[in-house]
């Protein structure tokens, strides 16, 4: 390769590197190396080895956070992608009826978070929407935000709720991007929907569902505004997910040593599930 | 050429992650020399960049104030930025950690002691003020004004949105309940058995219902519970916490055995009193317009009343308060006029406008008398002004009162009971505090 | 199996805008038909209903002599091969083979053993546990038709199979094509816009224009005598020479006058309302150099534009003295340099009216049906 060459190449990259050295790689050996340190953005970071990580594997507000992260990622991701393309199956075909659907149905991911919350607050108030939908069905008015036993359901149905129609549209455009002709070549095979579905459009799907599972889940992982806003993590700490821990501790506690670890160890998790969705991707198409 | 120190620029990047405020680095150290700062000689003159939360009563006010004061001096600039309140602390933190902070701020009290450990607020001078001593300052102010604004045996601010909580109850419920409304509760026994009669079978309606799931105000309904029975939350000197104590944990039962923690309104317990679902309520003064504006049915004096703070049974009274404050940071380039702005809001006749404009008060001495606090609350708020507690002022205030609400919300819950919740804080505050 | 496919009155609408209406196709049992047309005239849609993939808009179809009309596609005895193949990806050839016969609930056992004689059939045994993306386009295509074979359907439907493969390889496929047809004797309705295709694998070539079909016939009839302008110009290539010409009767004879040149054609034969302006038709292999050697013939005097050189035969672009283009095929190396005039001659048994709406009137080769002799034209 020529000198020239080389130095296009370089230059060409430099943007990306900037990028990747600003933004990426320095905000997160910041946080490796504020994890090993007590620091209340006053003065300089105290080195204080492996404290934060003792701490966090001894502290139950710790554990019981990263379970409620793991129900609420599981319960969020899972039902949100099977509804998603439950609903987007029919929603791909044409037709200006589904187009406007589509709209619709894309209508709370574009509503403002603090709006929907509101929103969801009065449903699930005490004598609200979700009472008098539960007393229908035979079930009886429930405490949905009030008990710590229904807390995290009623956060992750409002998730659910807020960011399905995301998928809907993400969902749509894998299926609009299929090949038309294989499915008629399903139809004349005699295949009906069901097999169709579970034989052609989902293994079809593969692409965006590693895209979608990977974008939710990371998403999910890191999300702490929707716990924030319907519970403040409450009650009894039911719906404290990690990163509205990591958040008290950094900005309402100011120990942004404890939260840097706590962000490094989210940061392993979801690079350890970010690589190996990938890699059963590439190993699946070799 | 020297090189960055890897410390510094790793702390640099943490703040990008952290903050997000980039251009804020840059001001960093940039202090511009070139606008005049007042003095007591020079009076007061320049720019002064003042940070408050967003409230559309209180802004509207404030802008015809400034309007008002810059016309009187018309060498000063008061640029007011107003941020939504749940944004107000995190963004303060990242001005005041990157350097430009603004020189006057309205915060809660309760995080004064954090602020000023870390040397970012500038302790009051009397010269700004043109008095002689701190103490003649005081002298202006009710006698407990500053307890929340002292960290330290140094004062930090001046008091606004000075409040004392007492009780509210429904007359339209306690009429109902066969109780006489012009006889509300005067002790906590009293409460309690007030409570049960009005409290039905599913308990669908409540007699007392504790503002729940909210730091500040489980520290308000809970101080007069531990320290009218003599004990306290934490002991300041030796750093602990206090719950397990026979007080503690007597009090900790007692919170456990009023109201139904399941009862859900999206304004909380201000949304279940002003619809009559709980009876009685412990807040301040601003409720009286607050309960209106959620139900417009619900009106002062016919629907629902106040009275002082309860008391144990032969003890002696004790009632939580907070105030918020102005405090100027230590950075400010121009603290002589700030502080002279803030002193001109509370002369001549704009404590009684700020109190009938916004309902905030000032607790100037003898604002009681003004024709705005006439009403019932105002005398009520000033009448517990001696008795009240302003809660721990410590530089860990969030971590320890949520440590606080932690086992205040297990024992409402039944997920622990008041012993072990009491050990919880108690260890919680330990490691706090450490 | 009896009765191949049959389309009849069928017609299909897109809102207000009719595809085509009242249609009728027979494709009779073991029958090879191609529908051949320009794009967008219908073609693939016709398939696509018989197929059922389209639902028609009025009409009936039947295949084997079921009514199919309404039946889904799975249930209407038919194996479909697509252009751009459709098969499933994420499959194994042998999955792909597989699947139709899995969603019949066909045993198991049979299942392999069909994989095992269809892989044969089609040379794909070593290739069964592949996917379509490892295999070559002509090997992709094979699977394709063995899914279509594995079914033993009533009736095959093939939608331009071959456009996605490169020259060599359409021509090799094409053969494969014409020999499965032969062995399995099934019935074959074939879709494409290559005129080759239609005219080497066909038994019957149906020539579907604007939503109707211009003619129905063997390649040859079609070939040979055209019902249309149409269908004249659409088939062969270059395409035919056509130019304007005027009737008047002339003794015994008729005598065409076209711009400078005459033609005398005997009455014989002709229709007896030939219309007084018609299109004279011939195709470019019918024009050869004039060879004086003293039979009676109208000489075609003309210019070379320019030749192009195929190495078996080149095509001369001709301009004739009145201006008019004329394309004429001649074996390599032969005829005038370019610029030079020269003289043709064009039989006149190839020749072929065409009245003012465009439908054929009177086609030479008839005089070659009636014994007469031949006179040169031209």
């Amino acid at each position: 390769m020529s000198t020239v060459e080389a130095r296009a190449g370089a230059g060409l990259a430099a943007p990306a590197i900037v990028y990747f050295v600003l933004f990426w790689a320095l905000p997160a050996l910041a946080a490796l190396y504020l994890s090993f340190t007590s620091y209340d953005l006053s003065g300089t970071p105290q080195w204080v080895g492996l404290d934060n990580y003792r701490q966090m594997v001894t502290s139950d507000e710790f554990w019981s956070s990263a379970w409620v992260t793991l129900l609420y990622t599981v319960f969020a991701v899972g039902p949100t992608i099977v509804i998603a393309l439950v609903v987007a199956v029919p929603l791909a075909k044409p037709g200006r009826f589904r187009a406007w659907l589509r709209g619709l149905i894309f209508i709370p991911a574009v509503m403002p978070l603090v709006g929907a919350t509101v929103l969801w607050q009065v449903i699930y108030s005490t004598g609200g929407l979700a009472d008098t939908i539960a007393q229908a069905a035979g079930v009886g008015a429930r405490p949905w935000l009030t008990d710590s036993d229904y807390a995290i359901w009623a956060l992750l149905v409002m998730v659910i709720w807020k960011y399905v129609g995301l998928y809907v549209i993400i969902f749509v455009a894998g299926l609009q991007a299929l090949p038309a002709n294989v499915f008629e070549a399903a139809a004349i095979d005699g295949a009906r929907t069901l097999r169709t579905f579970f034989l052609v459009t989902v293994p079809l799907l593969r692409r965006t569902f590693t895209f979608v599972i990977v974008v939710a889940v990371t998403g999910a992982m890191q999300s702490f505004v929707p716990a924030y806003l319907l519970t403040k993590g409450g009650p009894v700490n039911a719906t404290q997910v990690l990163p509205l821990y990591l958040y008290n501790n950094a900005f309402s506690y100011s120990r942004f040593g404890y939260a840097s670890a706590i962000a490094i160890v989210l940061l392993v998790v979801l690079l350890i599930f970010a690589f190996t969705q990938f890699t059963l991707v590439r190993s699946d198409e070799e | 050429m020297s090189a960055i120190p890897r410390r510094d620029l790793l702390r640099g990047a943490a703040l990008l992650t952290l903050g997000g405020a980039v251009s804020q680095l840059t001001l960093t150290g940039c202090g511009s020399d070139d606008q005049p700062v007042g003095s007591s000689k020079a009076g007061p003159q320049g720019q002064v960049v003042v940070w408050m939360h967003e409230e559309p009563a209180n802004t509207k006010y404030f802008n015809a104030k400034i309007a008002e004061y810059q016309k009187k001096y018309p060498k000063v600039t008061i640029k007011p930025l107003y941020v939504p309140i749940a944004n107000l602390d995190t963004k303060l933190s990242t001005a005041f950690t990157t350097g430009a902070p603004p020189d006057l701020i309205k915060v809660g009290a309760w995080t004064l002691a954090e602020r000023a450990s870390k040397g970012q607020l500038a302790p009051l001078a009397p010269a700004d003020f043109g008095v002689g001593s701190l103490d003649q300052l005081k002298s202006r102010f009710e006698a407990n004004a500053f307890a929340a604004l002292t960290y330290e045996n140094q004062i930090y601010g001046t008091p606004i949105d000075f409040n004392s909580v007492h009780l509210w109850y429904r007359r339209d419920r306690f009429e109902q309940a066969g109780l006489d409304p012009d006889k509300p509760p005067t002790t906590w026994e009293q409460i309690a058995e007030f409570s049960q009669k009005l409290t039905n079978a599913d308990a669908s309606k409540v007699g007392l219902q504790w503002q729940l799931a909210d730091n500040i105000w489980a520290m308000l309904n809970f101080i007069p519970l531990i320290h009218g029975l003599g004990g306290q939350i934490i002991d300041e000197s030796s750093r602990r916490g206090m719950l397990n104590t026979p007080e503690g944990i007597k009090a900790l039962e007692y919170y456990g055995s009023l109201g139904n923690p399941k009862l859900s309104d999206p304004v909380g317990a201000f949304g279940l009193f002003a619809k009559g679902t709980s009876a009685m309520l412990m807040s301040g003064r601003f409720t009286s317009s607050l309960i209106p504006a959620i139900n417009p049915e619900a009106k002062l004096g016919k629907t629902f009343d106040s009275a002082i703070v309860p008391s144990w049974e032969g003890k002696e009274k004790v009632a939580a308060g907070y105030s918020w404050g102005w405090m100027v940071a230590k950075k400010a380039k121009n603290p002589f006029t700030a502080w002279h702005f803030i002193n001109w809001l509370t002369e001549g006749d704009n404590v009684d406008q700020q109190l009938s404009a916004t309902g905030l008060v000032t607790p100037t001495a003898g604002w009681q008398k003004l024709a705005s606090a006439s009403d019932k609350a105002s005398q009520q708020l000033e009448e517990q002004i001696p008795y009240t507690d302003f809660g721990p002022v410590l530089p860990q205030w969030t971590e320890t009162i949520k440590a606080l609400l932690d086992s205040l919300e297990s024992v409402i819950h039944k997920k622990q009971d008041a012993k072990t919740a009491a050990t919880a804080f108690d260890d919680a505050v330990g490691r706090i505090l450490k | 199996m009896t009765d191949g496919i049959r389309v009849e009155q069928v017609t299909k609408r897109y809102g207000n805008q009719v595809l085509f209406a009242d249609i009728d196709l027979h494709v009779q049992d073991g029958e090879f038909l191609v529908i051949v047309g320009p794009s967008g005239c219908g073609k693939s849609t016709l398939m696509r209903i018989v197929a059922g993939i389209e639902p028609v808009s009025s009409g009936r179809v039947t295949v084997g002599g079921r009514d199919v009309t309404h039946a889904h596609p799975g249930d209407r005895g038919i194996g479909m091969v697509f252009q751009d193949y459709a098969l499933y990806p994420h499959l194994s050839v042998e999955g792909n083979l597989a699947f139709g016969l899995r969603a019949h609930h066909v045993p198991k056992d049979v299942i392999r053993q069909r994989i095992a004689d269809t892989g044969e059939a089609l040379g794909l045994t070593d290739q069964l546990k592949k996917r379509p993306g490892q295999l070559s386009g002509g090997q992709r295509q094979r699977v394709a038709l063995g899914r279509a074979m594995i079914r033993e359907p009533a009736a095959y439907l093939m939608d331009e199979p071959l456009s996605n493969l490169d020259a060599a390889l359409r021509v090799q496929m094409r053969a494969e094509l014409i020999e499965f047809h032969r062995r399995t004797k099934g019935t074959v309705l074939y879709v494409t816009h290559d005129q080759v295709e239609a005219m080497t694998m066909g038994d019957r070539v149906a020539v579907l224009n604007e939503g109707e079909f211009a003619q129905i016939g063997t390649p040859t009839d079609i070939y040979e005598r055209p019902a249309t302008v149409f269908v004249a110009t659409f088939l062969g290539s270059p395409r035919m020479n056509l130019l304007g010409a005027t009737v008047r009767p002339f003794e015994e004879e008729v005598e065409l006058t076209s711009g400078e040149l005459t033609w005398r054609l005997p009455r014989k034969g002709l229709p007896a309302d030939l219309p007084e302006s018609v299109r004279i038709g011939f195709r470019p292999e019918s024009v050869h150099m004039r060879v004086d050697d003293g039979t009676p013939a109208y000489p075609l005097a003309a210019t070379v534009s320019y030749r192009e050189n195929l190495g078996n035969e080149s095509i001369l672009h001709l301009r004739d003295s009145t201006g008019r283009a004329i394309v004429a095929r001649l074996p390599p190396r032969t005829g005038p340099r370019d610029g030079e005039p020269a003289t043709f001659q064009v039989p006149l048994a190839d020749l072929h009216l065409f009245g003012p709406d465009g439908r054929a009137c009177w086609h030479g080769i008839e005089l070659a049906a009636d014994g007469q002799p031949l006179p040169w034209s031209a």
